[in-house]
């Protein structure tokens, strides 16, 4: 009785870390960042608790819900772009060529670049002067072609876009679909191939079927990453101020404006709440998924 | 005859396919390197890839004139306090939840899986002003302390690998007259080696990359890490703080390519298995 007394206490030895970070980093930001959104906080001097204040501030302000708009759109563009140019980059690795090595090389290694660097990268390649694609542009049509790619608003959300596809994110979830893809018995294919199947019937019919679930849940977490990733893209992109006209101004974004550029920390916090609420309503949707079609082990 | 013809077709068509694919997936890269050695006047006026006036002037910016080194010590310092800091303490807790029982274990479990899906950005204005109340802003303290106490991810895949462990080798130790810390310190953290690598490969890349963190908690030039220098210090030409300077921007983003690029080329297995693994969850 004794002996498993003090093996219980062992373990939560073990386990105190975690504990200790989890309340520290984890609950009481989360308890502190209600009752900041209660607040009139400052970026420096004193406070008040003002109510619901901000909220009510928050719901009359167009800036929020546009910005709102901007992350829902955003976030889930971004995860069906990135899935299906990853689905497509596994696809194209899984042919067994020569060379298959270099290509994957050249298809992944824009994945661990510091997106900021990214990010300015494609600042300047869709610039107005000196941007490389309306140098490609303008080489093709032979007249001088000076769209802001990034600054236009009926090219903005295709510029952006395009730049996910570099991301992190989408390099994860090709090498997870390309195993996915390794993995499917070869069996299956030879069974239709003697029907006289094409590559697109066996893709269509067999790959896609089998990887799935994969594809699910790589869209679900794509989900959050987004959510958490916008800010470290879209920052050096597009600014604080979601140029043009708001149109890239993520809750990320508008966060960080809100505490820094305008000070109103109090305010800010209201909307890391509505952030919070967004991932958690997320991150259900990814456990109850989960829970169907990847095995935890519990 | 006809059929292998139209086999060599496919073929020729599937790696055009590959290589356009491939050139667009390169493209920052190669720009970036190529905007490194071009002057300001020819980088905002000129698309071509290869420079026609080839200059050195950025490089040698980087080296002589700014703060290279500091920011490549802070950088480290993120990246080798959070790697430390994590192994020591998620394995502690792993090791409880693969091995131990104990009452509330699976509510441990599921609060660490919860936590998983938090994203940093929504709980940052809170910590930040946490932070802030005992002195912690513009340090690097708000991004290394935290590591060690266990980070819900590393926690998740250190546990996945110790359960995978025969426990044959705890129950012998312990005949032996382990107790369950040495049978922790002599057992399961020299087998789990890989995992600690991959652990540190992921952290590591993390870190180089990160810009969020250092963009809130970081003011002074004397913390700033490379990521937030390429915002700030390698922003603007000396001599007029509204032009920015590209080049200077392409040359350091440059250097900050390569050693993600050498460990693609030295441990790209691991890298990317590491990568793959953490993306599953399980």
């Amino acid at each position: 009785m004794k002996g498993t007394k003090k093996k219980f206490q062992i373990a939560y030895v073990f386990c105190l870390p975690w504990l200790i970070g989890f309340v520290c980093f984890t609950l009481f930001p989360i308890g502190f960042m209600i009752y900041n959104s209660l607040t009139n906080r400052k970026l420096t001097g004193t406070s008040s608790f003002v109510g619901l204040a901000n909220y009510r501030n928050m719901f009359r302000s167009k800036v929020f819900w546009n910005s709102l708009r901007v992350t829902l759109f955003y976030t889930i563009v971004m995860l069906v772009i990135t899935t299906v140019w990853a689905l497509v980059l596994a696809i194209l690795l899984n042919n067994k060529i020569k060379l298959n090595g270099l290509f994957q090389f050249f298809y992944f290694l824009p994945s661990v670049v510091p997106t900021v660097a990214l990010a300015y990268a494609f600042r300047t390649m869709f610039g107005k002067d000196g941007g490389l694609l309306n140098g490609i542009l303008g080489n093709l049509s032979g007249k001088n072609v000076t769209i802001n790619w990034l600054m236009d608003p009926k090219t903005v959300y295709l510029a952006v876009f395009f730049v996910t596809l570099f991301t992190y994110n989408t390099g994860q979830m090709m090498l997870i679909f390309r195993s996915g893809i390794a993995d499917v018995p070869k069996d299956l294919y030879e069974a239709v191939e003697l029907d006289g199947a094409g590559s697109w019937t066996k893709f269509w019919h067999i790959t896609l079927p089998m990887i799935s679930p994969l594809v699910l849940f790589n869209a679900v977490n794509g989900a959050i990453s987004a959510l958490n990733g916008s800010f470290a893209l879209l920052y050096p992109l597009s600014g604080e101020n979601g140029d043009p006209k708001g149109m890239t101004q993520v809750l990320s974004l508008l966060i960080y404006k809100e505490a820094f550029s305008n000070m109103k920390v109090g305010y800010a916090c209201a909307l890391s709440v509505v952030l919070f609420v967004i991932a958690a309503l997320f991150g259900i949707a990814i456990f109850a998924i989960s829970k169907k079609t990847v095995y935890y082990e519990t | 005859m006809k059929a292998s013809h139209k086999k060599t077709g496919r073929g020729i068509a599937l790696y055009a396919v590959m290589i356009l694919v491939a050139v667009i997936m390169f493209a920052p890269i190669v720009w970036i390197f190529s905007g490194g050695f071009k002057t300001l006047t020819e980088f905002t006026t000129s698309a071509k890839i290869i420079p026609e006036k080839m200059t050195l002037e950025n490089y040698i910016y980087i080296f002589t004139q700014s703060k290279i080194g500091l920011y490549v010590r802070n950088t480290l310092l993120l990246i080798v306090g959070n790697t430390v800091g994590t192994l020591l303490s998620s394995s502690l807790v792993a090791y409880a939840l693969a091995r131990l029982e104990f009452r509330g274990k699976n509510v441990i479990f599921s609060i660490i899986v919860a936590t998983m899906m938090i994203p940093n950005i929504a709980l940052i204005i809170p910590q930040y002003i946490m932070f802030g109340k005992i002195g912690w802003l513009d340090s690097l303290l708000p991004m290394i302390v935290p590591s060690f106490f266990a980070y819900p991810y590393n926690v998740f895949l250190l546990r996945q690998y110790f359960r995978s462990i025969p426990k044959e080798l705890d129950e012998a130790a312990i005949m032996d007259g382990c107790s369950k810390f040495q049978v922790f310190s002599r057992i399961i953290v020299p087998i789990s080696k890989p995992t600690f690598v991959t652990i540190g490969i992921l952290s590591s890349v993390f870190w180089w990359n990160e810009l969020t963190q250092p963009v809130f908690y970081i003011n002074s030039d004397k913390w700033r890490t490379l990521t937030i220098a390429l915002m700030t210090s390698y922003m603007y030409t000396s001599g007029n703080a509204f032009v920015i300077n590209w080049p200077s921007i392409m040359a350091a983003s440059s250097l900050m390519i390569i050693p993600p690029m050498i460990l693609y080329l030295t441990a790209g297995k691991h890298l990317e298995g590491g990568i793959k693994t953490s993306g599953l969850k399980g």
